[in-house]
């Protein structure tokens, strides 16, 4: 695959000074920018596409794991927990 | 038998999280307030709204039998079950853009489960939720 990326002259002066792999890296990262601000822009993420990390997919895995355990909270007393820490901040920044 | 022929009646999902999501939730909680008092407000106040909104638009749906949720794709195939990714956003777009691009985004993982041994979801458990900015960023998470 290949991407063709419009980079300012001074800019891409500069990249050329970098060592490739770190400028694949810049690449990544001004991609991933250039996404989030099209999200910006009023464009809707489609949910169920979202590409996931090992890390993610491992984390709702411990999530299934628990699920099928029968381990799952009551919505409402985690949503409350979390309420408390609104409160304590509050609390917190009037002190 | 319930009448399920109207939507409005329906009753919403029960809310399950489990113990990793509700961990997360509430360190997520805790950054935010360490970050900005702000910002964990909209947090919470996003969470109380989209999950018991979740919880009643899936009764409805799935009693209509319409707008059912699309399982996501990935962590649906690496675990052979359907999974689903609800994205719920805090605050304002402003204030995304300030956060540096999806700082207020979060993004939570459930399954459905019937309970009651009717042959129908009834319950949302919430698997995890993790801020957008985990999603892989290096070359290497990528690959």
């Amino acid at each position: 695959m290949t991407i063709t990326l419009d980079l300012p002259e001074d800019l891409a002066a500069a990249l050329s000074d970098v060592p490739e792999a770190d400028r694949n890296r810049y690449a990544v990262a001004l991609m991933r920018a250039g996404w989030w601000q099209s999200e910006d822009d009023g464009a809707e993420e489609e949910e169920g596409q979202t590409p996931l990390s090992q890390a993610e997919l491992d984390s709702i895995g411990r999530g299934l794991a628990e699920a099928d355990a029968g381990k799952g909270l009551p919505g409402e007393s985690v949503l409350a927990e979390l309420r408390q820490i609104v409160s304590a901040t509050r609390r917190r920044v009037e002190a | 038998m319930p009448d399920r022929s109207s939507g409005a009646a329906e009753a919403p999902f029960a809310l399950l999280v489990e113990p990793n999501a509700r961990q997360q939730i509430l360190d997520a909680g805790a950054w935010l307030s360490a970050l900005n008092p702000e910002a964990v407000r909209n947090f919470s106040e996003a969470m109380d709204a989209a999950l018991p909104a979740l919880c009643s638009d899936l009764a409805v749906a799935f009693a209509e039998g319409t707008l059912l949720p699309r399982p996501h794709e990935q962590a649906s195939l690496v675990y052979s079950r359907p999974v689903y990714e609800k994205i719920v956003t805090a605050g304002n777009k402003a204030g995304r853009r300030r956060g540096g691009g999806g700082a207020n985004t979060w993004r939570v993982y459930y399954d459905l489960a019937d309970t009651d041994g009717d042959n129908r979801p009834d319950t949302v458990r919430v698997l995890a939720v993790h801020h957008a900015a985990a999603r892989p960023l290096s070359l290497e998470d990528e690959a």
